[in-house]
């Protein structure tokens, strides 16, 4: 079944569609998941993004639905990430994510969160749309997927090493975005 | 702002570069055929050298050259365009500037990885499967030399002729801390292909990507790219001080353009 069949299927209100999400997109929503949360929790994140899916589809109607419903998945294993003891978290990459764009902050760290939070989301969304393609897409990875360095590297037939670099450099660029936008 | 706010902000992503992001490299039909005739060259190239099939057609002092022989540093001193004896080591001392330690030249280098077409994009920096072997194998106690393909909108632009973006770019490169020559060979006085090329450690091939620029960049060991010059014909390396080809242009021949003084080591970021 094609996304645009299941998006169909939502706007009818038909609950297969939870159903050909689930064999869709299952188990690469759970796996995005787990980069932050435990195996549990993300099976538990995956079924809240679905329901989510459920209430927003219609009036919505994404035009990539594996992006949309992995973006619904991660939104809540982050918010579960936040909430949760440093023992239930995933402790996997997500962690190493975190640290990194912690170094980014480097203490500048406020309590201002909520208010920039919509905008803050727009900034990075032109800040990765302004970057070359390829750098954009290995920071997405990083950032948004918590992919390794070295599963990057396979992806693109780069080296890990490079990855690396290419991921600081790009860290750093975004500092001064956020600096220059005010945010910093 | 928290950290934890700055990861929850790569959620509002538009979906569209999300999906982006998963796609794997596009390989266009003709890179599957140009891929395919790689391999077939590189068959054919080594029955060529192993079966001593080339031995009849070079000069005397030029048998024996061998390419993408690299083994290990012997430690022994050669002059470009030197004999090899067949099966001996690829690689060539290399004189450092006196603020750079002694280390040898590796410039060919032979990867059983199959041959692939690496097209970078803009701002893309890629290594060769047999430098990345090379790397990988020797680390950071060497030199490579390498040839630097330089990329825009996926197109590859010409050494032969370069453009002002290119000499722009070569210039900030250089600014930067890598310092390309650009090789040309003659056949008959007529220039028969170019490239640029510069040395560096595996740390700072790999730093690379911090000094990239708009371009994209596709690095390769000398040996992959120039071999087919280099293995049949008698190689004199020409300083910067003898800007115009010499009148009595023998049959191929290296230029190197530019400085005679690499720059300092590149700036490398931190970690």
């Amino acid at each position: 079944m094609t996304d645009e069949e299941i998006v169909a299927l939502f706007w009818e209100r038909d609950e297969q569609a939870l159903q050909a999400c689930e064999a869709a997109w299952g188990g690469y929503c759970r796996a995005l998941a787990e980069r932050f949360v435990s195996p549990e929790d993300a099976q538990e994140c995956w079924i809240d993004a679905l329901l989510r899916a459920w209430d927003a589809i219609p009036p919505e109607k994404p035009a990539h639905l594996r992006a949309f419903l992995a973006k619904l998945t991660r939104n809540l294993a982050i918010d579960r990430y936040r909430a949760g003891s440093a023992a239930k978290r995933g402790g996997g990459e997500g962690e190493a994510v975190l640290s990194e764009l912690a170094g980014i902050l480097s203490g500048r760290e406020t309590a201002e969160s909520v208010v920039a939070a919509r905008e803050l989301g727009e900034a990075v969304n032109r800040f990765v749309g302004g970057l070359p393609q390829r750098e954009g897409d290995v920071f997405i990875r990083r950032c948004f997927f918590a992919d390794t360095p070295s599963e990057i590297a396979a992806r693109w037939g780069m080296s890990t090493g490079s990855v690396k670099v290419m991921l600081s450099h790009t860290r750093k660029k975004l500092r001064a975005f956020l600096e220059s936008e005010g945010y910093l | 702002m928290s950290s934890e706010d700055l990861l929850s902000a790569f959620s509002s992503l538009e979906d569209g570069l999300i999906e982006r992001s998963e796609a794997e490299r596009p390989r266009a039909s003709w890179q599957k055929w140009a891929g395919l005739a790689a391999c077939l060259v590189l068959l054919a190239g080594t029955v060529f050298l192993t079966r001593g099939l080339w031995r009849p057609w070079l000069a005397p002092e030029a048998q024996g050259y061998g390419i993408g022989e690299a083994s290990g540093p012997d430690g022994s001193a050669r002059e470009l365009g030197q004999s090899y004896a067949p099966g001996e080591k690829y690689m060539l001392s290399f004189q450092p500037p006196a603020d750079r330690p002694a280390s040898e030249l590796i410039r060919g280098y032979k990867t059983e990885e199959e041959a692939e077409a690496l097209l970078p994009r803009n701002g893309e920096v890629l290594f060769s499967a047999a430098l990345r072997g090379a790397m990988a194998q020797y680390g950071d106690d060497v030199r490579y030399q390498v040839i630097l393909d330089l990329f825009l909108d996926e197109a590859q632009l010409p050494a032969e002729k370069p453009g002002e973006a290119v000499r722009e770019e070569l210039q900030r490169l250089k600014d930067r801390g890598y310092w390309c020559s650009r090789l040309r060979f003659f056949e008959g006085g007529e220039l028969k292909a170019a490239y640029f090329s510069f040395t560096g450690t595996r740390r700072e091939l790999e730093a690379f990507s911090a000094a990239a620029g708009d371009f994209g960049y596709l690095f390769s060991l000398y040996g992959e790219r120039v071999g087919t010059y280099a293995s049949d014909t008698v190689i004199f390396v020409e300083r910067p001080a003898d800007r115009n080809p010499p009148a009595n242009k023998e049959e191929g021949y290296v230029w190197i353009e530019g400085d005679s003084t690499p720059p300092a080591t590149p700036h490398l970021p931190e970690n």
